[in-house]
């Protein structure tokens, strides 16, 4: 429901926000407050960390509404990409944490890092499965959950073969594109930019697509202004 | 790992490098049988060894794959390299003919571009999951927002009055997303308490929710806001019922009926936003409901009272769970009950339908008293004045006293129990305590 708000929409609430509107702030929620929880819960499996990641995603927003720059993209992208940080660094904790109690027999290094790279992806596909366009999503959704072989995916749509084809594949493709990034580094200190590669996944594409995907988006820098805010996170000084 | 715009552009077939090897087929979702369209596996002559010997797969691979590498019974000639790209999606997710799967997986042994896109489809078919169906704790949005305000006050905001109403309606909001256009045709039976005797009306969901939006219409005029029954607004003394009837007539039936769901919400959004910018300043403005009227602060808490209970028996209707109001929030609906107890009395009185005063009380003044206690959430002591609204209840003055637990002192308020069923506790004056429950009962209306 959220992704195809306009962009007016996504620049309006960013100034409603930073004008200190309350009621901006409960819009906000209603329209994000269930990606922000999957997400987190996706990638830490424990329905009260989902709880507390919300509350901190949401407090990051209000606290830095300035920090989203609504050219770099939809405020639903940065604002997934704010709760994969939160969710990732807050994993990559609990497991050092959990590390430390289990002394010798604490799991390998790499194989932590393993265990935070899919769980990361693995909230990376969800978004990319919620923000691609919908023709995209309904194939796949027939041909996996559904067990419709692509005839039957066709016939169900009511579209040609060629375009079931065409859209498994390319929804396959976007979804792929979860894979193309890097766990954050141990020790994040800076923007959420860099944890993100620029993928442009339906760049190849463009040219069949009649609904050109929107791509799923990194989340973008900060503004560099003198106002510019430090992400949140544990590197900056509270304790989570 | 290739970025995503290497694998296209570029369709050489074959190419320096090994096949990459291709990882086993998917399991089911739900299960590991095979596929419901699968054929079933050929059996193979054990003499002829072929077929099974060509497969790279280990022999536990997916009964799937069988047709794969069972023999074929007329090869026929390979589907061009464009269309075997094209079943590159399809054959990921295991959703192609025994065929083209084996013309796929042959072509993938001498085209490294495909290869490398198999590959990479296939990985991100083990990306897919099942939406998670966990509901959000409907009482995690104010823990979140509270957070937020604490860490950074509110320039411009929400009136606190107004807070009941803009968690009601978010919690609505909530359960409507979640619902698909049969559930928004569910059929429901609102009920309310008329007089001395139960009423009740037949709609849909959609029009549960076309009654909220005509009846919030009344405040959203009263601020200003464009009215949402637009020029169809019946003229003269606003009244909830009208504009409801009215509302339903205009509906129409080939549309959707989710139409209703963004015009409420926009609405309901409207209307905090409106209270925000205003402030104290409109919180005693009078809006009139027909035959009474209330504060704007009241009539919020009176929105937000029956947007709860229509969800309520939209939840019912479509058997969800919900949730009651927070314990703080349902304070403040019983609390409206109670203070408009009194003159909910005098129009009974009125009207022959309760005892006539024992005596004149002077205004302000102390006078007989009921003590009504609400148990659990939210509840609390209301001390009603039982002679005049004008007089004053005061616990010494108490000539009766009802106990009930907040749901069921709800339930009655909505109309939905009737006052002889109520299960309250009491003792005192039966007089008293009939015209008090009664007269909570006729606080409902549609």
């Amino acid at each position: 429901m959220g992704h195809d708000a306009p962009p007016r929409w996504d620049r309006r609430m960013q100034q409603r926000l930073a004008h200190g509107e309350a009621a901006a702030l409960g819009e906000l929620y209603d329209r994000f407050a269930s990606l922000v929880h999957s997400l987190a819960y996706r990638v830490l499996d424990d329905e009260d960390a989902a709880d507390r990641i919300t509350r901190e995603v949401f407090s990051y927003i209000w606290e830095h509404p300035d920090s989203y720059d609504p050219k770099q993209g939809p405020l639903r992208s940065w604002v997934a990409g704010i709760t994969r940080h939160q969710a990732v660094q807050r994993l990559r904790q609990t497991e050092a944490a959990s590390a430390r109690d289990s002394g010798a027999n604490a799991p390998a290094p790499a194989e932590m890092e393993q265990k935070i790279l899919e769980a990361s992806t693995a909230a990376r596909a969800d978004y990319i499965v919620t923000s691609m366009p919908a023709p995209l999503r309904a194939a796949l959704e027939l041909a996996y959950f559904q067990r419709r072989d692509y005839r039957q995916t066709a016939a169900d749509l009511g579209v040609t073969e060629d375009e079931a084809r065409r859209r498994l594949r390319l929804g396959l493709q976007l979804l792929s594109t979860a894979h193309n990034h890097q766990a954050l580094p141990p020790t994040h200190r800076t923007t959420y930019a860099s944890s993100a590669v620029r993928a442009t996944p339906a760049a190849p594409h463009t040219s069949q697509a009649p609904h050109a995907p929107r791509g799923p988006r990194p989340p973008h820098a900060h503004h560099s202004g003198p106002g510019s805010a430090a992400p949140p996170g544990p590197g900056h000084g509270r304790t989570l | 790992m290739n970025g995503p715009d290497k694998w296209d552009g570029r369709e050489l077939p074959g190419g320096p490098g090994e096949r990459p090897r291709i990882p086993s087929p998917r399991s089911a979702a739900e299960d590991h049988g095979p596929l419901p369209d699968a054929p079933p596996a050929p059996v193979c002559d054990p003499s002829s060894g072929s077929g099974a010997v060509d497969s790279p797969r280990e022999p536990e691979a997916e009964p799937v794959t069988a047709p794969a590498t069972a023999p074929l019974p007329l090869p026929a000639p390979a589907p061009p390299h464009r269309i075997l790209k094209s079943l590159l999606g399809a054959w990921a997710l295991s959703a192609c003919s025994a065929e083209e799967t084996a013309a796929v997986e042959e072509h993938l042994t001498d085209c490294a571009s495909c290869a490398d896109e198999a590959l990479r489809l296939r990985g991100a078919v083990g990306l897919l999951h099942p939406a998670d169906s966990l509901d959000l704790d409907p009482l995690l949005r104010s823990r979140v927002l509270e957070g937020c305000l604490g860490r950074r006050p509110a320039r411009i905001p929400v009136p606190e009055w107004a807070a009941p109403y803009d968690a009601e309606t978010a919690k609505l909001d909530a359960l409507l997303r979640d619902m698909g256009e049969a559930e928004w045709r569910a059929p429901v039976r609102l009920r309310w308490f008329e007089g001395e005797r139960p009423v009740e009306r037949e709609t849909t969901v959609a029009g549960v929710m076309g009654h909220l939006m005509a009846v919030d219409g009344l405040v959203a005029t009263a601020l200003g806001l464009p009215d949402p029954l637009g020029t169809a607004a019946p003229p003269g003394t606003p009244n909830p019922l009208i504009r409801t009837e009215t509302l339903w007539r205009a509906a129409d039936e080939e549309e959707s009926p989710l139409t209703t769901h963004g015009p409420w919400r926009d609405q309901s959004y409207a209307l905090i936003r409106q209270v925000s910018f205003a402030g104290g300043k409109v919180a005693e403005l009078s809006v009139p409901y027909g035959d009474f009227s209330l504060a704007l602060r009241d009539s919020f808490l009176d929105r937000a009272f029956e947007c709860w209970v229509h969800a309520g028996d939209i939840a019912e209707a479509v058997d969800y769970p919900y949730e009651a109001p927070a314990a703080g929030h349902l304070h403040r609906m019983v609390d409206l009950a109670a203070r408009l107890l009194p003159s909910a009395l005098a129009d009974r009185r009125r009207a022959g339908l309760a005892s006539p005063p024992q005596r004149l009380v002077e205004a302000g003044a102390p006078g007989r008293t009921l003590h009504l206690e609400v148990e659990g959430n939210g509840g609390g002591h209301w001390y009603i004045a039982l002679d005049s609204p004008a007089a004053l209840g005061t616990p010494d003055r108490t000539v009766a006293h009802i106990a009930l637990d907040s749901a069921e002192f709800c339930q009655l308020a909505a109309g939905h129990i009737s006052p002889e069923e109520a299960a309250a506790g009491q003792h005192g004056e039966r007089d008293a305590i009939r015209d008090v429950l009664f007269a909570t009962a006729s606080l409902s209306r549609i």
